[in-house]
């Protein structure tokens, strides 16, 4: 029997991308374990183990069956919640709801998707698995953030959220609740006053520094080299003519972001910084949706002859 | 174009963007803005230059020959230029049909400078008979990062007809000649009447014909009594097949299809009639197609038969009821009529005895069963699935054949192996007995 070869080129270079990812994941781990519930990570890990090993044609839906079986729990927990009279054996398959568990399946997520984004077997898949984890963990990053900060505005918003959940029934709440709350309302906050008066309020991370920050420019770039090694190495045709494609695709984006980013660092200040990357990336998206006009074909695709 | 994919890693991006722009982490606002540009600048690059370029290159498709044989291989050269003012990298394919096997360049990635023109060959064979496209030429361009796509057809269709190969005619009818099966003795249709051939004597009755007396036998039991010579004489007949052309004998794998099949067995068994100086009629039936073909002796029958069914193939559906309308309509001549089709269409039958099927004629119902045309399946549920529906199948195709039985319409399901030995075994039997 022919064993097919593991690649193990592919799975390093999906690890380099996925390297920012996965560092955060370790760093924010270490801090925010103690608060989350560790049964639903290896519940979530068992599912992922789970779809490798059962039949190829049943892999696609194990992630949606395991969707709907959560689903159905929670709403087996909320219906005994609120009648107290459901079945006899139901009343056994109630999940706790509460803010550990809730915390847990987020943090659970981004791991189920880091290990997705190593394994995958296109590039794209991994690239498109690593911006959806890196914004997750960014997200933990902030809350971990707000936890260590001894900024005197970060703590007196905490401790006004601190108060608040008080007054929602959160009795005693530790830390990392009220970090999360914090950083959430402040992002919230922050939206609110973009949509509403067309300015930003506090940006968690632009005011408060961890430690890793040092290090992340260099894991990002880490990852861009990553991509572009993967491109090279999986491109079959035109290899020369199609790197320089993309080289020149780099120069130009970059020619074009740069001063982007320039102003938008200048009007910070003002608190126009989102406005300018949203109508930046606006008329990018824009300019890309007209020139993507379909060329007209001379014959239509029809193979079937009566 | 832009594809789901270009579509799902700009909202990735945008995502990415808005909440760490939110967040104010400034490594990664710079990180994704810088991706967002460099991916959307990529995707515009691309439709600008070689997606609105692709468009100007003219490709011309010559086949060699639009009339051939199974089997057979065909050369078909396709000429690339390149009009456009800027070199351009490519991919192309020839759209063919499954039943094409391939041989060279039918599809492949080039590249062309301003004003070049490049040659491509390639052969094709036929594994099914009938009316097949050859085209368009589809080519298409994607981005470096595989996130757009263009795709354009260029070229217009040309047509192939494929007629049955004549080793699958010679080989069955040289089988049917060496093992003596269908020669022995049923050259002809014999009848008693004016022939050369002396069949026996009987005694003289009134208006007999004085030339036949057989002197010899005069006076043989009371001396007094005459004898007429009975002669026989030679009849051809017709025969006349009824065949379901539907979608339904549209069936099997590119290299196994069992209209292919059928036909194929049909002409080597026409061939064999038509050594027994026998004429053979077809008529090729279905919602889509009425190809009628009148009784003819001579090879001529079969050609014209390869030649109808090479430009047409299989479509619409079979009802036997038509099928009958349109045999009374059109065969008035005695004649043994052979209708084969596997009869996957439901049909609704009277069991008290239905005029529409008594036609006068004598008419053999085949019914071909489709078991040996199933795909094999892999998984082993499939499998089981394509047991199940076979055996449904071939139980209800056998009550069909049992109705028509007892409404006297003789009839029998056969497989693509006996359905030689059946209709020949018929038709020498439809021969003697007419």
């Amino acid at each position: 029997m022919n064993r097919k070869r593991i690649d193990y080129r592919h799975y390093a270079l999906n690890a380099g991308i996925m390297f920012p990812s996965i560092f955060l994941l370790a760093y924010v781990s270490t801090y925010i374990i103690q608060y989350i519930s560790v049964t639903v990570i290896v519940i979530f890990i068992l599912i992922f183990f789970l779809k490798y090993l059962v039949p190829r044609r049943f892999r696609q839906y194990v992630y949606p069956t395991a969707i709907i079986i959560f689903l159905l729990l929670l709403l087996n927990t909320l219906s005994l919640d609120a009648t107290n009279s459901v079945l006899p054996f139901l009343s056994d398959l109630s999940i706790p709801l509460s803010f550990s568990t809730l915390s847990s399946l987020t943090f659970s997520i981004g791991l189920v998707t880091v290990m997705e984004g190593i394994i995958a077997p296109r590039y794209i898949l991994t690239i498109s698995e690593f911006f959806g984890s890196l914004l997750l963990f960014i997200e933990l990053l902030g809350i971990v953030a707000v936890m260590l900060t001894t900024n005197p505005t970060f703590l007196a918003t905490e401790s006004g959220v601190a108060s608040y959940l008080i007054q929602l029934g959160v009795y005693n709440p530790n830390a990392y609740i009220v970090a999360f709350f914090t950083t959430m309302s402040l992002e919230g906050y922050a939206l609110y006053t973009l949509v509403v008066y067309g300015y930003q309020f506090y940006l968690p991370l632009t005011v408060l520094s961890t430690p890793v920050d040092s290090v992340m420019p260099f894991l990002l770039m880490v990852s861009a080299a990553s991509i572009l090694v993967a491109l090279y190495m999986r491109e079959k045709r035109n290899v020369a003519s199609r790197l320089g494609t993309i080289g020149l695709a780099g120069i130009a984006g970059a020619l074009v972001a740069l001063p982007v980013l320039l102003i938008s660092e200048e009007l910070a200040s003002y608190g126009f910084q989102i406005f300018v990357i949203a109508a930046s990336v606006a008329a990018l998206l824009l300019l890309t949706a007209v020139t993507s006009r379909k060329v007209p074909s001379t014959e239509t695709i029809n193979t079937f002859i009566k | 174009m832009i594809r789901k994919t270009g579509f799902a890693l700009l909202s990735a991006l945008v995502f990415g963007l808005i909440g760490t722009t939110l967040l104010g982490y400034s490594d990664a606002i710079l990180f994704f803005v810088l991706l967002t540009f460099v991916v959307g600048f990529d995707i515009i690059l691309f439709n600008v230059t070689l997606a609105s370029s692709i468009s100007e290159i003219s490709a011309e498709r010559e086949v060699m020959k639009s009339y051939l044989r199974k089997g057979q291989f065909n050369d078909v050269l396709i000429k690339f230029t390149n009009n456009s003012r800027r070199p351009v990298d490519f991919s192309y394919f020839d759209t063919l049909s499954s039943v094409f096997r391939t041989k060279g360049e039918f599809e492949g990635d080039l590249h062309l400078n301003p004003g070049e023109t490049v040659e491509r060959r390639y052969s094709i064979s036929a594994t099914a008979i009938g009316k097949y496209e050859v085209g368009p030429i589809i080519m298409y361009a994607d981005d470096p990062l595989h996130l757009a796509l263009v795709t354009y057809a260029a070229s217009s269709k040309d047509e192939v007809k494929v007629a049955p190969s004549t080793s699958d005619i010679f080989s069955r009818r040289s089988e049917r000649v060496s093992n003596l099966l269908y020669t022995r003795g049923l050259h002809i249709s014999k009848k008693v009447g004016q022939g050369y051939n002396f069949y026996g004597v009987r005694e003289y009755a009134e208006n007999d014909d004085f030339r036949y007396v057989a002197w010899s036998r005069y006076g043989l039991q009371n001396g007094e009594d005459l004898y007429i010579k009975q002669m026989e004489e030679e009849r051809q007949v017709n025969v006349f097949f009824v065949i379901d052309y539907s979608e339904s004998v549209n069936q099997g794998t590119p290299e196994h299809l069992l209209f292919d099949s059928l036909t194929a067995q049909v002409i080597a068994m026409s061939l064999g009639m038509l050594k027994n100086h026998d004429s053979v009629g077809y008529l090729l039936t279905s919602s889509e197609h009425d190809v009628y073909l009148k009784p003819e002796r001579g090879s001529r029958a079969v050609d014209k038969f390869e030649r109808a069914i090479s430009e047409i193939k299989p479509g619409g559906t079979f009802s036997i009821d038509q099928a009958f309308r349109k045999m009374k309509e059109r065969i008035k001549k005695q004649a043994i009529i052979f209708m084969i089709t596997p009869f996957a269409y439901p049909e609704e039958f009277r069991m008290s005895p239905d005029p529409q099927f008594q036609i006068g004629k004598r008419i053999n119902l085949v019914i071909v069963s489709r078991a040996g045309f199933v795909p094999e399946a892999t998984d082993s549920v499939d499998k089981r699935l394509i047991l199940d529906t076979i055996e449904r199948e071939s139980k209800a195709v056998k009550g069909i054949s049992h109705f028509f039985n007892s409404i006297g319409i003789r009839s029998l399901v056969v497989n693509e192996k006996n359905m030689v030995p059946y209709i020949m075994s018929e038709y020498a039997y439809g021969k003697v007995t007419q």
